[in-house]
């Protein structure tokens, strides 16, 4: 706040300054307020007014005229005695408020304007505190200090005058100046950081100087100037420079971008990439084929020998619409103001439109992938040697097709089993036929005991299961298993004679026929109801059962106990005929294949524990991988299908190789290998490795495939396949009535 | 087109040829080098008879053009020869081509076969030994066995002498092995021609595949994976056996028989995993220290014995089952016949780098039965299931000497212990023999 007071002033300011006690200021201050106060009625025309509103229309009105100034210091006057009677209730009676400044200072007040009511310039005025004035007013009169309170008129004043908390000193003047309610107004506003101007607008309405409407008067409208359309000289010039340079190889000397220095502090992020990007339908967009261009034929003044002869004309009326070559035939106008109307223009505007909107002009999205790349990447079967790669030896001696094989335990002999009612003992290594059994009927399957302590074959004959004493291999083993067989025959002597299963032991002394029979080596014939197709062992040597297809409901599996001559028969009910079973090589799991499917039924608990869905029509064969987690199963559709008990009860793999029916699988008891046989006169070798890690897939891959088999007649190639159970070998009884062994 | 100053050297003497070099093209073989060869003896022999002659270069016998075999030789050391040094070809006489002399027919398949200086005797899958003379008189058969013979031996006299076996001139002491699990030695006299069983040696489980003698030693090989070391000698089991016989007067006569005669093994030797298809001594000609046995197996090994300790030195692992193996005093490698078309050449004694020197490869099938000249350090012949029996010589890998056609079926045995008769038995039922004269004569 300026300050304006006008004071009276003694004689020279010089004087003063040099001459003036220093003790008695507050005394002089009191003085000079007095004077001062009078002075300032003189002197001052305008008056305080507290009023607000009367304020602000003075300082209006004061801007207009003269007269209005006159009507407000008269409206003042009164206003004036108010605030004076109020604080002179206040404070003394007798000085009404002498110090208090009288001057409304807005009157005066203009920003661009320095208070000059007090010329002592820009100096501290702590200087003049010696002197009983305080600097000078324009006219060069000493403006004299108001006489200062002490500290008791001072507390009392506090108590007294309701004005003191609105009393400021100026500093310029020494006077308290009273702070109407507009000043405070003012600073409560400035506090809370408002506008100073109670009035002020600051969102006044937008008044656009150019506007989106359109004018009907352009604020500018000169035209461009000629020089916008002329390139410009220096452009023109620079890119010759740079052409120059271009043509002469050299290196252009543009200005480089400068790399940020490090790239982890600059991060420069469009977030408007992406809008920039052309949206993916016009990326998508494949323009129309153009229309032919016109040509010469089509003008309407062909030249000569564009237009039709006679006989050209004949030709082009007598041919089809669809068969002509043009579809309009030329014709030589004059003037182009003779050509007629267009009768066609319409029709093939339509028929254009029609080619446009009908035809998918649409980009086909190929994948475009490697074959190659989709074909899972195996290893080589170089790599997964040892596997049987040759044919090595043909045992030859049956008369007709093989119908099974089974291998001893300890691989020095097989067993073969043929339609020509013999079963064959070989020896491996040479290809020799040790022994022939001869029976009255084809042998349907042959099987030999898993326990090597037991020198024992199980042989299907028709209804008849025949047990056997093999008689090779170790002779104390051979002993031992007569010794087992005298033991039953002393255990039980009356034969059973059950409907469905009859036991038959041979015992060494009797009838001449039976003896005959236990020199060939028989030791039971266990007669069944019906044709047994398959025989399996478990894996202890004590259990094995036959399968009877054609048994129904009830009798179609036989587990037979031969330490205990007991038969049962696991399944009370079945929907479908069982084609195969087998034992799980070390739980007491049974799996029986129908012709589906294959359930797993647990013998201990006597409950289903699984059924495995194998995709295919018509099964044929399974097998187990010695670990027992692992089956294959192989299908008269020519499908071999790899089952991963643990992963799920769908095949983990299924493979596809063979032209002709699948008649039998196996596995390698030691290698991981294991092998289809087919109708079609292979054998298919596959490394199927099997990880003990369980995160780790089995690895299968096809690895050879055996030929040398001849097929004969519809069905008839390989009836069945055997892995040796040391060698990385492959046995395969086939229909051409031999066997063969891969190496 | 390169030529080669070639410098003719000999180990033997009367074929010696001035050492002269001689220039000649590349693309010379063997019939040229021969004729060069003639034509130089002939001009310093007037009476000069043609001789077919071999030619050694590199240490590698010259089946086709010297450039092709340099090649060949070259390919493997990666070394390249220049046409300026001088190429020293050693020749020698060709070997004489066996002749087929005679075909004998048995009852069954012929299994195994030894021969000495006058008698061939022959295992047969019927059980019968049948003994013959070389000539192919059929002197005798023996019943023998319930079961195939797998190995016949004939025991030197020098060894029976050391056993304390008696014997006379004419005697002739062989031992069988067969499928039932005995090992029988037996005496045979020429003149009388009788028949003795001497003993019965028992112990095995499983078929004895492979005998093999040293001295008065013998060792055996099993279906069962071991391996059992025998005494011929009587001395110390005869008063065992005696003893026996009195505590057991109440048995049968035969069984007591039995008992005399029935030897138990020495000790047994384990570590094949699986079975013991050959064995063979590895017999030093210079001195008669106790030698070592190597064996080989089913389980793709070969191992080889101290007999002294009973326990394994060392194991030379191959990549296919053996089937046959033989040692030569000559060379002292091992020669072994396996489930594949190859025959391969084993150093026992190298013990880095590869174990196989040379692998020989001209057989269709399996190789059966293999074994060396007992006098020729380089030749041996071997018998597989195609068919052949073919004569080798070390130095030429790419393709045997001679193909020895004659049998239909699969060779299951050769034998070549008398140097002048090469012996094949088949699964054809005969026996061939192939006559080998030497060209030394």
């Amino acid at each position: 706040m300026a300050k304006h007071e006008k004071s009276e002033s003694e004689s020279s300011q010089y004087s003063d300054l040099s001459s003036e006690e220093e003790s008695d200021t507050s005394e002089n201050d009191e003085c000079s307020e007095e004077e001062k106060s009078e002075n300032d009625f003189n002197t001052v025309k305008i008056p305080e007014s507290d009023d607000s509103s009367d304020d602000n229309q003075s300082v209006a009105s004061n801007n207009e005229e003269d007269e209005g100034v006159v009507e407000d210091y008269a409206n003042s006057d009164v206003e004036m005695e108010k605030t004076q009677l109020t604080v002179r209730n206040d404070l003394e009676p007798e000085k009404t408020s002498g110090n208090i400044a009288k001057i409304d200072e807005y009157e005066y007040d203009s920003s661009d304007e320095e208070d000059l009511r007090n010329t002592i310039g820009n100096i501290p005025v702590e200087w003049y505190r010696d002197y009983k004035h305080i600097g000078y007013d324009l006219e060069g009169n000493k403006i004299v200090k108001p006489k200062s309170k002490d500290e008791m008129d001072e507390f009392l004043s506090k108590i007294d005058d309701p004005y003191y908390w609105r009393t400021v000193k100026d500093k310029l003047t020494g006077q308290n100046v009273i702070l109407t309610d507009d000043d405070a107004e003012l600073i409560k506003r400035i506090k809370k950081a408002h506008y100073a101007d109670a009035n002020y607008d600051p969102y006044p309405e937008f008044v656009d100087f150019f506007t989106y409407e359109k004018m009907i008067h352009p604020v500018t409208n000169h035209p461009e100037t000629k020089a916008s359309f002329i390139p410009s000289l220096g452009e023109k010039r620079a890119i010759s420079r740079l052409v120059a340079k271009i043509k002469r190889k050299k290196h252009l000397d543009l200005p480089e971008v400068k790399k940020p220095k490090d790239d982890r502090f600059n991060f420069h992020y469009d977030i408007w990439s992406s809008e920039n990007a052309p949206s993916k339908r016009l990326l998508r967009y494949i323009p129309a084929p153009k229309m032919k261009l016109p040509t010469h034929a089509e003008s309407y003044n062909p030249p000569p020998e564009y237009l039709f002869t006679k006989e050209e004309e004949e030709d082009w009326k007598n041919t089809e619409p669809e068969e002509r070559k043009q579809d309009f035939m030329p014709q030589k106008y004059q003037r182009l103001r003779h050509v007629p109307l267009y009768p066609n223009f319409v029709r093939e505007r339509f028929e254009r439109c029609l080619d446009l909107y009908l035809c998918p002009r649409a980009k086909k999205m190929r994948a475009n992938v490697n074959p190659e790349d989709l074909i899972p990447v195996l290893p080589k079967p170089r790599d997964l040697q040892p596997f049987p790669t040759m044919l090595s030896l043909v045992y030859i001696g049956h008369k007709a097709a093989v119908r099974s094989i089974s291998i001893e335990p300890k691989g020095q002999f097989f067993i073969s089993g043929s339609d020509d009612c013999t079963v064959k003992v070989w020896e491996i290594l040479t290809g020799r036929c040790i022994k022939t059994f001869t029976f009255e009927n084809s042998v349907s399957c042959v099987s030999w005991c898993p326990n090597s302590e037991k020198n024992i074959c199980i042989v299907s004959v028709n209804k008849c299961l025949y047990v056997i004493n093999i008689g090779v291999g170790d002779k104390i083993v051979t002993n031992n298993t007569d010794n087992l067989f005298k033991q039953l025959i002393h255990e039980d002597e009356k034969v059973k004679d059950d409907s469905v299963v009859n036991w038959q032991i041979i015992s060494e002394d009797k009838e001449e026929a039976k003896s005959k029979a236990w020199k060939e080596g028989i030791r039971v014939i266990i007669k069944h109801r019906y044709e047994i197709k398959q025989l399996t062992w478990h894996y202890g040597g004590d259990y094995f059962a036959a399968v009877m297809p054609e048994g129904g409901n009830k009798h179609s599996v036989i587990i037979h106990q031969l330490s205990k001559k007991r038969s049962s028969m696991p399944f009370q009910r079945q929907k479908a005929p069982i084609q195969r079973v087998l034992f799980h090589p070390s739980r007491p799991f049974l799996f029986a294949a129908y012709q589906r499917h294959v359930r797993i039924y647990n013998l201990a608990k006597q409950e289903l524990t699984k059924k495995l869905m194998c995709n295919c029509k018509n099964l044929s064969s399974i097998a187990i991988h010695p670990k027992g987690d692992n089956l294959i199963i192989g299908s008269y559709d020519l499908r071999l299908s790899w089952f991963d008990l643990d992963l799920s009860n769908k095949p983990y793999k299924t493979l596809r190789y063979h032209k002709k029916a699948i008649r039998q699988v196996a596995f390698h008891p030691k290698y991981p290998l294991f092998a289809s046989a087919s109708d079609d006169g292979t054998v298919v070798v596959t490394h199927g490795m099997v990880y003990d890690d369980l995160t780790q897939n089995a690895l299968i891959v096809p690895v050879k495939v055996l030929r040398g088999h001849k097929t004969i007649g519809a069905e008839g190639g390989v009836l069945d396949c055997s892995f040796h159970p040391l060698q990385p070998w492959v046995f395969s009884a086939g229909a051409d009535s031999t066997i063969r062994l891969y190496a | 087109m390169s030529s080669f100053r070639i410098k003719f050297v000999t180990k033997q003497e009367k074929y010696a040829i001035p050492s002269l070099p001689y220039e000649l093209s590349s693309s010379a073989g063997g019939k040229e080098l021969n004729a060069l060869i003639n034509a130089v003896l002939s001009e310093s022999n007037a009476e000069w008879n043609p001789l077919e002659f071999d030619f050694l270069i590199f240490d590698q016998l010259l089946k086709d053009t010297i450039e092709e075999h340099l090649n060949d030789v070259f390919a493997k050391t990666g070394e390249v020869i220049s046409s300026e040094n001088e190429l020293i070809v050693e020749y020698i006489v060709k070997e004489p081509t066996p002749e087929a002399f005679n075909s004998l027919l048995n009852d069954d398949w012929v299994s195994c076969i030894h021969t000495n200086d006058t008698l061939i005797i022959n295992g047969c899958y019927d059980g019968l030994i049948n003994i013959w003379l070389t000539n192919g008189q059929h002197l005798i058969s023996i019943p023998a066995h319930g079961s195939p013979v797998k190995d016949v031996c004939f025991v030197l006299e020098q060894s029976l002498s050391e056993a304390g076996i008696a014997f006379e001139d004419d005697d002739y002491m062989f031992m069988s092995a067969s499928h039932d699990e005995n090992i029988i030695l037996w005496k045979f006299n020429v003149n009388s021609k009788e028949v003795d069983c001497l003993n019965v040696f028992r112990g095995h489980e499983r078929s004895v595949d492979c005998i093999a003698l040293n001295n008065d030693i013998l060792a055996s090989g099993s279906f069962d994976n071991r391996i059992k070391i025998w005494s011929l000698s009587n001395k110390e089991k005869n008063s065992e056996s005696r003893d026996n016989s009195k505590t057991k007067k109440k048995a049968d006569s035969t069984e007591e028989e039995m008992e005399n005669i029935t030897r138990t093994p020495l000790f047994t030797m384990g570590g094949h995993s699986e079975a013991v298809t050959d064995i063979a001594w590895l017999t030093d000609s210079n001195s008669n220290d106790v030698v070592d046995l190597a064996s080989c197996s089913m389980d793709n090994t070969i191992r080889l014995w101290d007999i002294e300790v009973g326990k394994e030195k060392s194991t030379l692992s191959g990549s296919k089952a053996f089937l046959a193996m033989d040692f030569s005093v000559l060379n002292r490698c091992l020669i072994t016949g396996s489930c594949d078309r190859h025959i391969r050449l084993w150093d026992p004694r190298s013990n880095e780098g590869s174990l196989v020197k040379s692998v020989f490869t001209n057989h269709q099938g399996w190789v059966s039965s293999i074994c060396w000249s007992k006098t020729k350090e380089h030749l041996f012949i071997s018998g597989g299931y195609d068919n052949y029996v073919k004569q080798w010589d070390t130095r030429c890998q790419k393709a045997p000497l001679y193909d020895l056609i004659g049998h239909n079926d699969k060779v299951l045995a050769v034998d070549w212990s008398n140097p002048r008769y090469i012996i094949s038995g088949a699964s054809d039922n005969h026996m061939r023999i192939f006559q080998v004269k030497d060209n030394n004569e």
